[in-house]
């Protein structure tokens, strides 16, 4: 059985356990403030989903969120920018952090969880530095974006969408899993594996960067706590999407569940009234585990085919 | 087409590959025999360009060339085929196939096409295949065969395919579809090189077969001028020093130490029988891929024993961990020195003590004090070099590395010492040092079990021999019996 | 070979660092008995960290990871926090690190019996930890007035703070359980070469379980180290980010992250390294933040340098 259909059954016994329970659980309102509620989640899982499945992992996404969110507030308050290009600059500082990160691994074939661990220090210290203080955002496009109850769903969508078309279409996105599989083999065939390293953690930055970018939409506020921990839930989003974490396997739609199951769980724990959030992370680790061990038990039971 | 000229490569300074001339034409299959650590892998690393050569010359189409890397030796029409390594097991075989040069319509891969076109190439080595297929859902043979169609497809104009050991791990079936294919290929032009123990294969399907020893070229024949046993003697060593011949074999003490009767895994190996008795050399001769290592394994608690006894000293055992075996007082000196033998980062005095610490258990601490005795005492009598006995381990010669190993298991005065390959890899005047410590230690009462790859060395310090031969023992040869033509004979007979 | 000079080294240049541009760095008062001072301030803040940083390097050394301490730090306290308010300090004090210690073994059973990868064996409890110590305090942040169990964080011995005494026996404590058994020795095996271990008779699972189980204990006495001095469990933030600071103590101890050698004394001096630095970075009227953008400078040049150190190793290696 393929890991997705497992995600796959998990998100259906949850929402049909739901729609049994709640009764107003299987409204249109619901499944998009689902995905409304997730989209920043979303955006950052894409990046993480990369990073696994490259073989590695990327803690920084967290930070990187808060600094983006405080990097836009800043360059919109003080600087009076337009949310546009703080945005536009916000991406692109995110992507060249990503990318100095995946040199860093490249280059000196450091742990990418230590590496990416160091960049989250980095990224959030000069979030403190440039402000503790959440500073609101009245930027007028920003303001707007976050009145439109579509648009980070749109975003989400238009990004997964994106993210699926690169990794199953274009070659450099099909390079990610060989790495991910066989780093030594992957470069006895010719694939370029530095570059592709250096890809992955820019992809993973940029994203974390969007999701900063969401944050800051959602919120309508730049705070440079913004996004704690949010890499612990962008990889168990990941790894309950039936994206192994030794890497080489997985995919863009799965973690897309995953996350939803994550939402799922969250919003289940609202509707129940009297659960307290603290659930949804045990619930959380507990499918993680039980996800793991999955991959855990798969691969050697599938040896088949002969010559004839 | 290709020609080597006195090639030769060093690690420190161990030579592995050592001045090996040879010459491979266009069209012709052209084996390269001999035992672990002959040089074979060393030198087609350096023909596929994964290793430069530290001397010598290798010329295509007499062009000289120097190669880099694997992908400047594929360019240059240099294709290997090894084991494992050059697939990405967790993509499909289309994608094995064709990445890197993934067909594209308007901007993107064309799938459709990178299917057909891996499922047309695979047609052609004789499979009908899934192409979509992950790859580790595949049998070995399935792989080898896909690694096969990614070096045809990927140079046009490739002149030669090296292939390292594509039997070992194939059933008989698809060994055949393997070598139709081959020699398909070869009558295409193709030159091809094929590593193998399998020496029936190396007979069936080679025009030209070379043999390697200690890492240099011992011969090249037509396949046809040269017979099986002649091969095997060739491979395994033929001129007879013997510098110190087992004094005409005496011991058959009659006192058992180590009893092994019938022991094997169903459908994997065995049934094997070898007894050993006290202040007993005995030998476990058989070519590579005869089973030798895997009972060596199942001696030292390594491997679940599935059927059979073994007893040490007259009392069953479970061999259930290698401690139980440390306990019956077994030791094994295992073949992988570096993987499982040595701990590099760590001293020699800490190597040395390692197993009595084991058997020792944690709470009971070895004083430094004793550590340093016992190391010093174990560097002093087995005349291990080195600076001090503080020196990381992992800088050691090959030679003091096992030297090293044997320190560690005689500290626990073992009854039963088992050796997979002691001299491996170990320069010519520590071979005979290890050589005489052991016929030392069993003229002093200590049942020794071998593995050699070297067939005069086997002659030469063993009381007896026992055969194996596809996974069996099949025969046991005392004194008088023990011969180099005799033993090559039954060791060569009817394997594949 | 890593070494803990290294360490020594890098604080003693923060140290004379402040020596020169701020002597009254090194000034210590006492006052009613008890000393104050810079000096005193870094080894009562580094307390919880080094505690944590020791269990974590003898988990690297194995060539593992324990991601979950700070998860571990959070449960313990909330426990310890809870039960105080029903029970007398010792039972709360026993109760909460043998659950710290239950789930260091479920992370060592995960990892030698499940064959699962460290970094996400561990990762499991650090994702749901936190959940559990929110379980526990109910999502509150629970406070206690009990005098005994604040003394451990705020209290004196010997005129220094009782945390640093506390932490000082623990550390000893390990020292003596891995140096003067073998366990150190057979921790060094297993992580130098886990085949080579087994090949040895070394029971390299046995000392996987005892690793991250130590770790944990580390970690739960860190956690009523932290719930003490608060006088507060925060199943939020109590002990967020230690696992962090813990790896980069190592690290900078000179312990590989591939396992084999540790050392307790460069992980000591590792972790005040690391305190020393950001009490330099305070009382020189730095903003705090900074800190963390120098630790992060910090783990990357030594695990660049480091890393050129395997390089040369490996080489090495080769040639034996």
């Amino acid at each position: 059985m393929k890991p997705i259909w497992a995600t796959i059954a998990t998100l259906l016994a949850l929402i049909g356990f739901c729609g049994i329970r709640y009764p107003h659980f299987l409204t249109a309102a619901v499944f998009v403030d689902l995905v409304r509620d997730n989209a920043i989640l979303g955006i950052a899982a894409v990046g993480m989903t990369f990073a696994i499945q490259s073989g590695g992992i990327d803690l920084s996404v967290g930070a990187v969120v808060g600094f983006t969110s405080i990097v836009i507030a800043k360059l919109t308050s003080n600087l009076h920018l337009t949310g546009i290009a703080a945005g536009a600059i916000a991406l692109v500082l995110g992507a060249l952090f990503g990318c100095l990160q995946g040199w860093f691994i490249a280059r000196f074939r450091l742990p990418p969880f230590l590496v990416t661990l160091a960049g989250m220090f980095l990224a959030r210290g000069a979030a403190f530095v440039i402000s503790m203080e959440s500073i609101s955002i009245e930027d007028r496009p920003l303001v707007w974006m976050a009145s439109q109850t579509y648009f980070l769903p749109f975003l989400l969508l238009l990004l997964f969408g994106t993210a699926i078309y690169f990794s199953l279409c274009v070659p450099a996105g099909r390079y990610v899993f060989a790495v991910g599989g066989s780093r030594e083999s992957s470069r006895l065939m010719g694939v370029p594996v530095a570059r592709v390293e250096v890809m992955v953690y820019a992809i993973s930055g940029f994203c974390s960067a969007l999701a900063g970018v969401a944050t800051t939409i959602y919120t309508s506020a730049g705070n440079s706590t913004a996004g704690t921990l949010l890499e612990l839930d962008a990889i168990a989003a990941t790894v309950i999407g039936g994206t192994l974490l030794t890497g080489g396997v997985g995919s863009l739609l799965g973690t897309f569940f995953g996350v939803m199951i994550l939402g799922v769980i969250q919003t289940a724990i609202t509707f129940e009234g009297t659960l307290n959030s603290w659930w949804s992370k045990i619930v959380t680790g507990i499918l993680l585990l039980v996800f793991i061990l999955i991959q855990k038990g798969m691969p050697e039971a599938r040896r088949s085919g002969s010559v004839n | 087409m290709l020609k080597l000229d006195r090639l030769t490569k060093a690690f420190g300074s161990a030579v592995v590959v050592n001045e090996v001339s040879l010459e491979i034409g266009s069209g012709e299959i052209h084996s390269l025999v001999g035992e672990n650590g002959a040089g074979k892998s060393t030198l087609i690393k350096m023909l596929s360009g994964a290793l430069a050569p530290n001397a010598g010359v290798i010329s295509l189409d007499s062009q000289p060339i120097f190669l880099h890397s694997p992908l400047e030796a594929k360019e240059l029409g240099i294709s290997a085929v090894f084991q494992e390594l050059d697939l990405v097991p967790t993509i499909s075989i289309a994608e094995n196939i064709v990445i890197g040069r993934y067909p594209m319509s308007r901007g993107r891969i064309d799938w459709g096409k990178a299917e057909e076109h891996a499922a047309a190439l695979l047609a052609e080595l004789g499979i009908t295949i899934d192409t979509r297929r992950r790859l580790d859902e595949c049998s070995v043979a399935i792989r080898q065969l896909v690694a096969i169609a990614r070096a045809l497809d990927n140079d046009s104009n490739l002149k030669l395919m090296i292939l390292d050991e594509p039997t070992s791990s194939i059933d008989s079936n698809e060994v055949q579809h393997l070598f139709r294919v081959l020699k398909r290929l070869r009558d295409r032009g193709l030159s091809i090189i094929f590593v193998s123990h399998f020496l029936d294969q190396v007979f069936e399907i080679s025009n030209r077969i070379s043999a390697m020893r200690n890492g240099s070229l011992v011969g090249s024949y037509e396949a046809t001028d040269i017979g099986k046993e002649e091969l095997v003697q060739e491979m395994l060593g033929r001129q007879l020093s013997l510098q110190h011949p087992m004094a005409f074999r005496q011991p058959q003490t009659g006192v058992p130490a180590l009893e092994a009767e019938g022991i094997g895994r169903k459908g994997e190996i065995g049934p094997v029988s070898i007894r050993v008795e006290r202040a007993e050399a005995v030998g476990l001769a058989g070519l590579l891929g005869s089973g030798r290592t895997s009972v060596m394994r199942m001696l030292f608690g390594l491997d679940r024993i599935g059927q059979g006894t073994v007893k040490a000293g007259g009392q069953r055992l479970k061999l259930k961990s290698t401690m139980a075996a440390i306990k019956a007082r077994i030791a094994l000196v295992p073949q992988d020195r570096k993987m499982e033998g040595i701990f590099a980062q760590l001293s020699v005095r800490e190597n040395i003590v390692a197993g009595l610490q084991a058997r020792a258990g944690w709470l009971r601490k070895i004083s430094r004090k004793r550590q340093q005795e016992i190391a010093r005492r174990y560097v002093e009598s087995l005349h291990i070099d080195l600076p001090g006995i503080e020196t990381p381990a992992g800088l050691l010669s090959g030679g003091n590395q096992q030297k090293v190993l044997l320190a560690r298991w005689l500290a626990l005065n073992p009854a039963i010492l088992l050796l997979d390959e002691p001299t491996r890899g170990v320069d010519v005047g520590a071979k005979e040092q290890i050589e005489r410590l052991i016929a030392k230690l069993c003229e002093e009462g200590m049942a020794a079990l071998m593995v050699g790859t070297d067939i005069e060395e086997m002659c030469r310090t063993s009381h007896r021999v026992v055969v194996m031969r596809a996974k069996k023992s099949v025969a046991e040869l005392a004194n008088e019996e023990i011969s180099i033509e005799r033993l090559a004979g039954i060791m060569a007979e009817g394997h594949g | 070979m890593g070494s803990w000079r290294w360490a020594c080294a890098g604080l003693a240049a923060i140290l004379v660092f402040n020596l020169i541009t701020n002597p009254g760095f090194f000034a210590i008062e006492i006052k009613q008995g008890f000393l104050y001072g810079s000096l005193v301030d870094i080894l009562n803040r580094a307390a919880p960290t080094m505690l944590v940083a020791v269990g974590m390097m003898l988990v690297i050394a194995t060539g593992g990871i324990d991601l979950s301490v700070g998860s571990i730090i959070a449960i313990t306290g909330a426990i310890a926090a809870v039960q105080i308010q029903k029970s007398a300090v010792s039972w709360a004090v026993i109760e909460s690190v043998a659950l710290a210690c239950v789930l260091g073994l479920w992370n060592g059973a995960l990892v030698a019996f499940g064959g699962i990868q460290p970094i996400v064996a561990t990762l499991i409890l650090l994702v749901a930890g936190r959940g559990i110590a929110q379980l526990v305090t109910n999502g509150q942040i629970v406070t206690f007035t009990d005098a005994g169990l604040s003394s451990l964080g705020s209290g004196h011995f010997l005129g220094l703070p009782t945390s640093i005494g506390l932490v000082i026996g623990a550390v000893i404590l390990i020292f003596l359980l891995v140096r003067q058994t073998a366990l150190g020795f057979m921790i060094e095996c297993g992580g130098a070469s886990p085949r080579a271990s087994r090949y040895t008779g070394i029971n390299v699972r046995s000392v996987q379980v005892a690793v991250y189980a130590i770790s944990g204990l580390c970690a739960g006495l860190a956690g009523l180290l932290v719930v003490a001095e608060t006088r507060a469990a925060d199943a939020n933030n109590s002990g967020l980010y230690i696992e962090l600071d813990a790896i980069l103590a190592v690290v900078i101890g000179g312990t590989f992250l591939t396992g084999g050698r540790f050392s307790i004394i460069g992980t000591v001096f590792g972790s005040l390294m690391i305190q020393a630095l950001s009490t330099t970075v305070l009382t020189r009227g730095v903003s705090a933040e900074w800190t963390l953008v120098l630790k992060a400078a910090l783990v990357l040049s030594i695990s660049v340098l480091q890393s050129g150190g395997l390089r040369g190793e490996n080489r090495r290696r080769e040639l034996g």
